[in-house]
């Protein structure tokens, strides 16, 4: 045995068959392995933190000297927006007072509102173009945790687009499978009335560009570029009528193979800030959508 | 830690034609070639398990991935160069090419063999806006990493090179007779 330890490639094979054993129990959703990342998950995160923000700081810095006389500029023309501002704020607050009213006399439904909004601040991006989850503040210490029961979370940015799914949690961090990763898939439908049920997925070769295929198109439905996708909220995983994206190419050539390709509202890359929808006690999916919010894409 | 979190913080800071600097691999091959397979073995399998902690759906595939690159560097060249830093560049473009390659091949037959259609990159964008750029940029990072690793590293400088012999001796163990 102590021959056996000292040889090198018995170590390795060790250790190799070890980590095959970790990615197998992994795959198994609610599997303790998911535990492993919490200690290190625990020191990582504020050196993580420590470092995004001197970066930000040295961004910041640059920004300031090089955008001086533009911001002063710019601080004269805000101030007479805010005058103007200021007048429609007060008309809102008045529209605001009767929409309350309406609500209550007709029974109106908040879209989303069966749903806790956590926010969340994107701590990692990709590491390469195959590593490519997203890693945000919140995780089981805030109420998210993935079980049996609860398979996964709705991410939205600040416009409520569509930016991925909760994939796994720690402690105190997430992964989010985001919308263009080749592993994500979500039921949409066309946002009209009765629209078309299709699949929205990632595909490795319009990830590069920003896009997602579109496929499972029921027959004699016939996408058109320009539609706009919402999530359908089959399933239950996502609450129907989050805005993901619109269409941007119609690819009706092969009967068999009909597919659309989809520019999501979401700019990932520009993302810092996310929320994930925690469902209330209520069954996921028993958002009512009265009326869909409006898609807009992110600036 | 500082390497990883870099990658993953900025992506976008350093990045050419899409492709994102790997300053975690570059990392692990310059350890595993400067430094032999013990040191490459432990700093790529720590790597791989921040890899996989900060950016990968599945815990151990980043591990693996990079466990093997950190020994798999240690044994390319060393024993005839003699580590010599220079060529640690030659590993970053063979290591990073036959880590891309595998991965667009992998990534091209899964889907294949688990059914369903299946679109992929062609074969010029494989070329030129992934594995060239990766290639290039992975180098541009390697310079600085290099210089840290061999007058800031953990051991004196040649201090290594002077113990090859003993290095040499050690790493019979992993010929097959």
């Amino acid at each position: 045995m102590r021959k056996l330890l000292a040889n090198k490639i018995f170590i390795l094979i060790l250790v190799t068959l070890l980590i095959v054993a970790v990615i197998i129990f992994d795959l198994i959703p609610g599997s303790p392995v998911e535990n492993i990342t919490t200690p290190v998950s625990v020191i990582l995160d504020p050196a993580q933190k420590l470092v995004q923000g001197a970066g930000s700081n040295i961004s910041n810095f640059f920004s300031a000297i090089s955008e001086g006389i533009a911001i002063r500029k710019e601080n004269s023309d805000l101030k007479k927006q805010v005058a103007e501002l200021q007048y429609e704020v007060q008309q809102g607050e008045e529209a605001s007072l009767r929409w309350q009213e309406l609500k209550d006399a007709f029974f109106i439904k908040d879209s989303f509102e069966n749903y806790d909004i956590h926010g969340s601040t994107i701590l990692t991006r990709e590491a390469d173009e195959w590593f490519s989850v997203i890693r945000i503040d919140v995780g089981k210490s805030n109420g998210i945790s993935i079980s049996d029961t609860t398979k996964s979370y709705a991410v939205v940015d600040a416009q409520m687009n569509l930016v991925g799914r909760i994939q796994s949690t720690d402690v105190a961090s997430s992964k989010v499978l985001p919308i263009l990763h080749e592993g994500f898939t979500v039921s949409a439908k066309v946002n009209t009335v009765n629209g078309a049920v299709v699949i929205v997925h990632g595909e490795v070769e319009l990830k590069e560009n920003g896009l997602c295929k579109v496929d499972q198109i029921p027959d004699q439905v016939f996408l058109q570029v320009g539609d706009k996708l919402v999530t359908s909220g089959d399933g239950g995983l996502y609450p129907a009528g989050i805005p993901i994206g619109e269409i941007v190419s119609v690819d009706n050539s092969s009967e068999l193979n009909r597919y659309a390709t989809l520019k999501p509202y979401v700019n990932i890359a520009g993302l810092k800030d996310v929320f994930v929808m925690v469902p209330k006690d209520q069954p996921a999916g028993a958002a009512t959508l009265t009326p869909t919010p409006t898609a807009t894409p992110a600036s | 830690m500082f390497f990883s979190t870099l990658q993953v913080t900025f992506p976008q800071v350093l990045s050419f034609r899409g492709q994102t600097a790997d300053f975690m691999m570059v990392f692990v091959i310059l350890t595993g070639y400067l430094f032999g397979t013990i040191d490459g073995a432990v700093i790529g399998f720590s790597m791989g398990f921040l890899r996989d902690m900060l950016s990968s759906t599945t815990l151990g595939i980043g591990m693996l991935i990079l466990l093997y690159v950190g020994i798999f560097s240690s044994l390319l060249f060393s024993r005839k160069f003699h580590s010599r830093a220079t060529l640690g560049f030659v590993q970053v473009i063979l290591i990073t090419l036959v880590y891309k390659v595998m991965g667009h091949v992998l990534y091209y037959f899964v889907p294949l063999l688990t059914g369903g259609d299946h679109m992929y990159l062609s074969t010029s964008t494989i070329i030129f806006n992934s594995i060239l750029p990766q290639i290039a940029i992975n180098l541009a990072v390697s310079l600085p990493m290099i210089l840290l690793l061999t007058y800031l590293g953990p051991y004196r400088r040649g201090e290594k090179r002077i113990a090859d012999g003993d290095r040499a001796a050690s790493e019979e163990v992993w010929r097959i007779r």
